[in-house]
């Protein structure tokens, strides 16, 4: 057997340093951080779907979708952005999010600008086989 | 008397625990096997930052969408944007495509791939996959020679002990947040319904009494991921089993961890690589 060397003891200690980290983070449920973050993937039991929908009115009055990409997010980066942002409950104090929303669209869009913007929520119950949508308007910018 | 046994023992038991540590985490590996490793991670790692996760994506994307993660908070190091990006992201490409068996070269792949991706979770999504994939880019980069084939075994058991538990404790989170009985909820339905694959809206139209099933499935394999420790069929089993796993989650639910899986397969492949 090969006697531990400096070398291995300095490698041996970072490497209990990092388990000790990723246990303290997998038990606990920390959330932790990258590189050291915790592991979950569907930890939860939901009774409904619920997604959050941002809809643009142009001056025309046609109003669409804002997909996440025409903001420069993946769907999952505009979902956790807006979870972060408006907290459990949406009231019309969280109403510079949708103007920030809408800033950010017209810069990017300046030839499909939004003069309105909107903030659904589309509530599936699961399993969704023969269920309906519900859609609820939570918030709407400008203020009326 | 408990206190002399207790420092007579104490020696004896750290002294072995310190040789079994070794004996596990130090038991030679031919560096030569890590170049499997090293091939599969470095080529996946480069099309999948080119063709993949595309992080030019985030050129332009508004600051207000990013809230810097603590590796860019600590470091000092800037969220990458606009030029600077372009030339990290061209960078780090090169840099994996010509590393082969250039550490240095490699580490300039990895550190960019760390950064690159430290800028893309600053934006809120983070990838477990691609964790896997920069640790092991990381571990590869520091393999200090292709002679120390005692830390070519370290390198190869680090990233399986990573590997357990990003899959253990995906499997023990559904359990302490939703108890034994997570299988027969609806998380696998959320999640299809989430996703917005094609064929996981079949499989919610025409198969939803599958689900349990398939979750449950699923879950076990999560759990069963400690068999990846121990040498063996069972492991390069569990390990080509998570392919298919994997490939059935993006097609299903649209999430793309095949970079894990990868990992997974080459790390396994390398350590039994004499065994056949």
């Amino acid at each position: 057997m090969t006697p531990l060397r400096s070398r291995h003891r300095l490698r041996s200690a970072a490497t209990l340093v990092w388990l000790l980290a990723l246990l303290v983070v997998g038990v606990t449920q920390v959330r932790g951080t990258w590189p050291v973050s915790r592991s979950t993937m569907f930890a939860f039991d939901p009774e409904v779907h619920v997604a959050l929908v941002l809809e643009g009115t142009r001056a025309g009055g046609r109003t669409q979708v804002l997909p996440a990409a025409g903001l420069g997010l993946t769907p999952g980066q505009l979902r956790n952005w807006l979870a972060a942002e408006l907290g459990s409950q949406v009231t019309p104090a969280d109403l510079p999010v949708l103007a920030t929303v809408a800033e950010v669209w017209n810069a990017r869009h300046p030839g499909d600008a939004v003069t309105a913007a909107t903030l659904a929520q589309v509530t599936t119950p699961l399993p969704p086989a023969d269920a309906v949508p519900r859609r609820e308007e939570l918030l709407s910018w400008p203020a009326p | 008397m408990a206190g002399a046994v207790t420092a007579v023992a104490a020696p004896v038991v750290a002294a072995a625990a310190a040789r079994g540590w070794d004996a596990w985490w130090y038991a030679p590996v031919a560096p030569a096997r890590l170049d499997l490793l090293r091939r599969a991670v470095v080529l996946y790692a480069a099309a999948d930052l080119a063709l993949v996760r595309a992080p030019l994506r985030h050129l332009a994307s508004d600051a207000r969408f990013a809230d810097p993660v603590l590796l860019l908070r600590v470091t000092g190091l800037p969220r990458l944007a606009g030029v600077g990006l372009v030339v990290a992201h061209v960078t780090t490409v090169l840099a994996l495509l010509a590393a082969g068996r250039r550490r240095a070269v490699l580490a300039i792949g990895a550190a960019g791939y760390l950064w690159l991706h430290a800028t893309l979770y600053s934006y809120g999504e983070v990838s477990n996959s691609r964790t896997a994939v920069a640790v092991a880019l990381v571990v590869l980069a520091t393999v200090p020679s292709r002679r120390n084939a005692e830390v070519a075994g370290w390198a190869l058991r680090a990233l399986l002990v990573l590997l357990v538990y990003l899959y253990v404790f995906a499997g023990v989170s559904k359990l302490l947040a939703a108890g034994p009985g997570w299988w027969q909820g609806g998380a696998l339905a959320w999640g299809l319904l989430d996703g917005g694959m094609p064929a996981g809206a079949w499989v919610l139209q025409h198969a939803a009494s599958a689900l349990p099933v398939l979750a449950l499935a699923g879950w076990l394999l999560e759990l069963a991921a400690p068999v990846l420790l121990v040498p063996g069929r069972a492991r390069r089993a569990w390990a080509w089993g998570a392919i298919g796993f994997h490939g059935t989650v993006w097609v299903l639910l649209g999430l793309d961890f095949v970079g894990m899986a990868l990992v997974c397969v080459a790390t396994v492949t390398a350590l039994d690589g004499d065994r056949r």
